[in-house]
């Protein structure tokens, strides 16, 4: 294990019995009874979600909702009140943001927090938990459970261990001695399957399961038996992944498949074009910057050229990227005379961060002050309120007017308005 | 004082293991780097080997009390929380290792630390 990872800090959180807590803050009359959130008996509901009090009937999420009636005769049941868990979720986890901008959700009501590097802030990992869960109960009246360990797959299972209202810290480096005592099923990804398979070895515990040999494992799971073996011993290495990472994974881009074929290069450069800055655009709102742009173009018999293009630094400048993909997009047109069938654009290898033009690059720092511009314009008008021309000349349709032309400082105003 | 109890629930599946109890920390503690508090439980292993850097539970000879400890890189042993240290002449006897710590709270109930 590697310092870093020695070192780290991560946190799962999850909101005890969530759409019931939220029920209960809208109406407190539910407390301390059994509730459920789901569909009405008569429409074949089921259970979405049931109060730690409805629990102990032995009801539970997904049971079909005439069932949990008969286990629990005083139940409560509530409609599920629509937008109000996403919003009840968004504050929660805008509150956890505040603690470290590493937050990966992975439901409305759960997510793991990566804490490293934190600690001249908030202290250690265990008293920022602790801060955590006071904050969210008394600023948003909602119960937290957190695990707090040195990773994502050890503090889940400690988190399990703490429902609800509660808190388990794995101490670092005593992973191993927490998951040997523990039953296979525990281990995330170890279905009913893998267990039936883990038991007709006699393999019950983590801990067998971290003392088998790992060339057994490998022969009867195949590659998964090592990667088992490893997770077992509470070993795991996946970074907390926030969504604008999640986003710089991946890539962002548009294509647009004409009505009618065509070779008219001027319809092609300013198709491209107008996609290009949807997609710059998005960069920015995003707050990533691309450092690599392939532009793809099909013909009309379906064969397909792609080019691409990379800065040397990163960058959302629509300007700064379509000096490349016009000298681009006609060096591909001149390799055929055919009719072009689509026309697209992607971004990759993107990462977080906000572009910064050098210190002799005055009108580039102008020109992308003038996107955010149009940027806000956008937003406020819709997508084809502006269009640029060129650097310096924008075409502004307000109101179903069209073609007027006007300067920056009319621009600003509007887009202030 | 540390007091032996019985788990429920998920963390009871610790219990199923012969090696593995639960101790509850009761009355306050002095505050120290181990950020122990009252009602905090532990998960203690035992019959495992000690290593530097591990806090450990140890019987201190009067009646059948125990006391938490840190194994300091040289294995001595250095007390935490207020718990009294081992005389120097006595070898502690480790009875386990904490693995973890569970600290609950009852809705409602304070939270401050």
């Amino acid at each position: 294990m590697s310092a870093k990872e020695a070192s780290r800090s991560v946190l799962h959180v999850d909101l005890d019995a969530f759409f019931v807590s939220v029920e209960r803050v809208l109406d407190p009359r539910l407390c301390g009874r059994p509730v459920v959130v789901g569909g009405p008996v008569e429409g074949r509901g089921v259970v979405a979600a049931a109060s730690y009090e409805a629990r102990q009937f032995g009801v539970h999420s997904a049971m079909p909702m005439g069932q949990a009636m008969r286990l629990c005769p005083d139940l409560v049941r509530i409609n599920a009140t629509p937008g109000i868990y996403a919003r009840a979720s968004k504050a929660v986890f805008d509150l956890l943001g505040s603690y470290t901008p590493i937050v990966e959700k992975v439901s409305v009501d759960e997510a793991y927090l990566d804490l490293s590097g934190t600690e001249h802030l908030f202290g250690r990992a265990l008293d920022a938990a602790d801060h955590m869960r006071k904050e969210v109960k008394e600023r948003l009246r909602l119960d937290l459970t957190v695990g707090v360990s040195r990773n994502r797959l050890v503090s889940k299972v400690a988190s399990g261990f703490a429902k609800p209202h509660g808190l388990f810290d794995v101490r670092p480096g005593q992973e191993p001695r927490f998951f040997a005592p523990l039953p296979v099923k525990v281990l995330p990804g170890i279905g009913p399957v893998t267990q039936k398979r883990l038991r007709d070895f006699h393999i019950d515990q983590l801990g067998t399961l971290a003392d088998t040999d790992g060339w057994f494992l490998e022969d009867v799971f195949g590659r998964y038996g090592r990667s088992m073996r490893r997770r077992a011993k509470g070993e795991d290495e996946t970074p907390v992944c926030p969504p604008w990472e999640k986003a710089a994974r991946k890539s962002i881009g548009h294509e647009r498949t004409f009505a009618e074929d065509t070779d008219d290069v001027q319809i092609l450069r300013g198709r491209l074009q107008r996609m290009l800055e949807k997609c710059c655009g998005e960069l920015r709102e995003k707050g990533l910057l691309a450092r690599t742009m392939s532009i793809k173009v099909r013909y009309a018999d379906f064969a397909t050229e792609t080019r691409d293009a990379t800065l040397p630094r990163p960058s959302d400048h629509d300007l700064e990227w379509w000096e490349l993909a016009g000298p681009l997009l006609e060096r591909v047109l001149k390799k055929r005379r055919t009719l072009v069938r689509l026309v697209g654009v992607r971004f990759s290898g993107l990462e977080r961060g906000f572009w910064q033009g050098g210190l002799f690059e005055e009108g580039r720092v102008v020109q992308h002050g003038r996107l955010a511009v149009i940027d806000r314009m956008r937003a406020k008008y819709g997508e084809k309120s502006v269009r640029t021309q060129n650097a310096y000349t924008m075409t502004f349709y307000a109101n179903g007017e069209k073609d007027m032309v006007i300067d920056m400082k009319r621009a600003k105003a509007a887009a202030s308005e | 004082m540390l007091e032996e109890i019985e788990m429920d629930g998920k963390a009871g599946q610790f219990s199923g293991n012969k090696n593995t109890f639960f101790l509850a920390l009761r009355g306050a503690p002095s505050e120290d780097e181990e950020q122990l508090r009252e009602g905090d439980v532990f998960a203690i292993t035992e019959g495992v080997d000690v290593e530097a850097g591990d806090l450990v539970v140890w019987w201190t000879g009067v009646e059948r009390t125990m006391a938490l400890a840190r194994v300091q890189d040289d294995f001595s042993f250095k007390a935490v929380g207020g718990f009294m240290g081992p005389p120097e002449r006595l070898s502690a006897e480790v009875r386990g290792v904490v693995v973890g710590r569970l600290r609950h709270f009852e809705p409602g109930q304070s939270q401050e630390a």
